[in-house]
């Protein structure tokens, strides 16, 4: 295998990118499955109050999401900028 | 300790009348390789077993990481010695591979034996 | 390059390969065995006069619970005592496969079986008078937690007894099929512990629903198999498809990263899918006469959390059989790598995060069933949430594939 120093660079990126977006997916994937077991079980417990609950859930999630978002930016910019 | 003892004696007792008998009927009948791999991982089984009631007590009572240490070292042993069965079956021809594995598990086909047996027992009541 | 001759490499890696294998083996039983003796500790302290009981039940359960470390044990004698018939580089590999997925395989089923043994003694403490009951199933579940660990051996020790010739492409297929059967089972087999575990709990609590309890355990723990049955499915299609058509480079690198997709992604599906089934066990014994819809919430919660588990799937069979064209370049190789790495890690967040989702919700509509619906809609909203970033590794994936 001929190597050269812009393949090197390239290589590096696209290896880099599947890592930032893999490991960048384990956080919220688990977070966000955390808030949404604690919201069923709220809404288990009442069940008048499932419209705020879920709402509330959303949010939550979405926050979390936001470190998976950040992994996406990255991914992305490896990608396509480097 | 008692109730170790006890279990022991049962299924290692079965376990080896069940070897000599299936061992011996085979080899009666002209398969001796069967016979001598199913008799020989029988033995290591029954003594793979009472190995695991030895070492059973020092486990209790520690932390979670010296316990799992305990365990770790309790397998290495015994699976040191149970390699010796099955290093003789790949050697030799004299015991069969795949009759050796299977008396290997002998202990644990009594064990679920007797669940069954007495589940059928009781239901019969 | 190297001065090494291929019989020695084959050798090289038959050693490595049996060290590797029980290693991993011991490993998972150590773990599993280090579970069941904690809960075994709480178990006394809580009833010692039924510390009879108890040591029996942990005798006889690590007897079975060992299964798993035994299969491993018999590939690794074979692998270091066997003479190899036609030495070459695709032999050496499938070899080091061959450890890896008995290795990985075993260590799933180790620590999985641990759950049903602890949960036994526990419950023996809380009513000795049930203790045949909880040995059995806790032996029966036991023995369902073994299935992953004989689906590796199975694709063990295919890779070590067929012959492959020598096609330079084989070497990265063959070792990759080790590696995704390997990860793969490590999931189911962790999985499964957990309705093994909680059907024991459960029988304590309410045993006149023992029978119903045992089925829905068998039931939680047969789909918690799937994650397992995928990445057997890749692991045989890069056994046996004939490849020899595609250029070396960059196609081993997909292979690489066809194993690495679907294995990784198979773990948080199968923990997923096992806290589930565990959950709905539980639920079962605190409500027994909500059995119908607590076990069709179940089956709905662990489909939706096979996805990621899909998902990776999806990405392999993409990798395995998408013709790439001929490149030699480090980028093109490491591009697809990178796609498998994504979606690979990718899925195992999502799989246990949308694995808790449905265990709670399960919980809970067993508790409260007039609300089952309210429930099951917020479980599959936050599933679907969960599963966003899921989607962004796969878009990545993708994107490394097709647009690089």
């Amino acid at each position: 295998m001929a190597i050269e120093g812009v393949d090197i660079v390239k290589a590096a990126a696209f290896l880099g990118a599947g890592l930032a977006m893999g490991l960048g997916a384990i956080g919220p994937g688990v977070g966000e499955g955390m808030v949404g077991a604690k919201a069923c079980e709220a809404i288990g417990r009442n069940p008048k109050e499932a419209g705020l609950l879920t709402r509330t859930m959303l949010v939550g999630q979405a926050v979390s999401e936001s470190t998976g978002i950040y992994s996406l930016v990255i991914a992305l910019l490896l990608l396509f900028v480097v | 300790m008692e109730a170790i003892r006890q279990t022991q004696k049962k299924y290692c007792s079965r376990a080896i009348v069940t070897a000599i008998a299936l061992g011996g009927f085979l080899i009666l009948i002209g398969h001796q390789p069967l016979g001598k791999g199913f008799i020989l991982g029988s033995i290591f089984s029954v003594i793979n077993f009472i190995l695991i009631g030895e070492t059973l007590p020092p486990r209790l009572g520690k932390t979670r990481s010296k316990t799992v240490l305990i365990a770790l070292g309790s397998i290495f042993l015994r699976f040191g010695l149970m390699a010796v069965p099955l290093i003789l079956a790949v050697k030799f021809d004299q015991f069969n591979l795949f009759a050796v594995i299977f008396g290997i598990f002998t202990v644990q086909m009594m064990i679920i034996a007797d669940q069954y047996l007495s589940r059928m027992g009781s239901t019969e009541r | 390059m190297m001065t090494i001759d291929i019989p020695t490499w084959v050798n090289l890696a038959a050693l490595f390969g049996g060290g590797l294998a029980m290693g991993l083996g011991a490993i998972g039983a150590a773990i599993g065995e280090g579970y069941t003796a904690a809960h075994a500790d709480m178990a006394l302290s809580q009833n010692p006069e039924s510390s009879g009981d108890i040591i029996k039940t942990m005798l006889v359960g690590q007897a079975v619970a060992e299964s798993a470390a035994i299969f491993a044990l018999v590939v690794a004698i074979l692998l270091l005592f066997l003479n190899v018939p036609n030495p070459s580089l695709a032999k050496a590999a499938a070899l080091v496969g061959a450890s890896l997925s008995m290795g990985l395989g075993a260590i799933g089923s180790g620590i999985g079986s641990g759950m049903p043994g602890g949960k036994a003694c526990m419950g023996i403490a809380a009513k000795p008078e049930l203790s045949g009951r909880l040995t059995m199933n806790m032996l029966i579940g036991s023995a369902v937690c073994q299935t992953p660990a004989i689906l590796a051996m199975i694709i063990a020790l295919m890779l070590m007894f067929i012959d492959f010739g020598s096609d330079p492409l084989k070497i990265a297929a063959l070792g990759s099929a080790g590696l995704a059967m390997g990860l793969g089972a490590i999931g189911s087999g962790i999985g499964s512990g957990y309705p093994g575990g909680e059907a024991c709990v459960g029988i304590a609590r309410q045993p006149r629903m023992s029978v119903g309890l045992t089925t829905n355990m068998l039931i939680g723990s047969a789909v918690c198999q799937t994650p397992a049955i995928f990445a057997m499915v890749v692991a045989l299609i890069l056994v046996f498809m004939d490849f020899s058509g595609a250029p070396l480079y960059p196609k081993w690198a997909a292979f690489l990263g066809a194993g690495i997709s679907t294995g990784f992604a198979a773990i948080g599906s199968g923990i997923g899918g096992g806290m589930t089934a565990g959950g709905s066990c539980e639920g079962i014994a605190r409500q027994p006469e909500t059995v119908g819809t607590v076990t069709t919430t179940m089956l709905v919660g662990q489909a939706v959390s096979q996805t990621p588990a899909i998902f990776g799937l999806l990405v392999s069979f993409i990798l395995m059989f998408k013709t790439f064209p001929e490149s030699t370049a480090l980028s093109a190789s490491m591009a697809l790598v990178g796609a498998g790495v994504s979606m690979g890690f990718g899925g195992i967040g999502p799989g246990i995060g949308n694995g808790m989702v449905a265990q709670s919700a399960v919980r809970w509509v067993a508790r409260n069933v007039e609300h089952a619906g309210d429930m099951v809609r917020t479980m599959l909203v936050a599933q679907a949430v969960s599963q966003s970033t899921a989607i962004y590794a796969m878009v990545v994936s993708l994107v490394l594939i097709f647009v690089v």
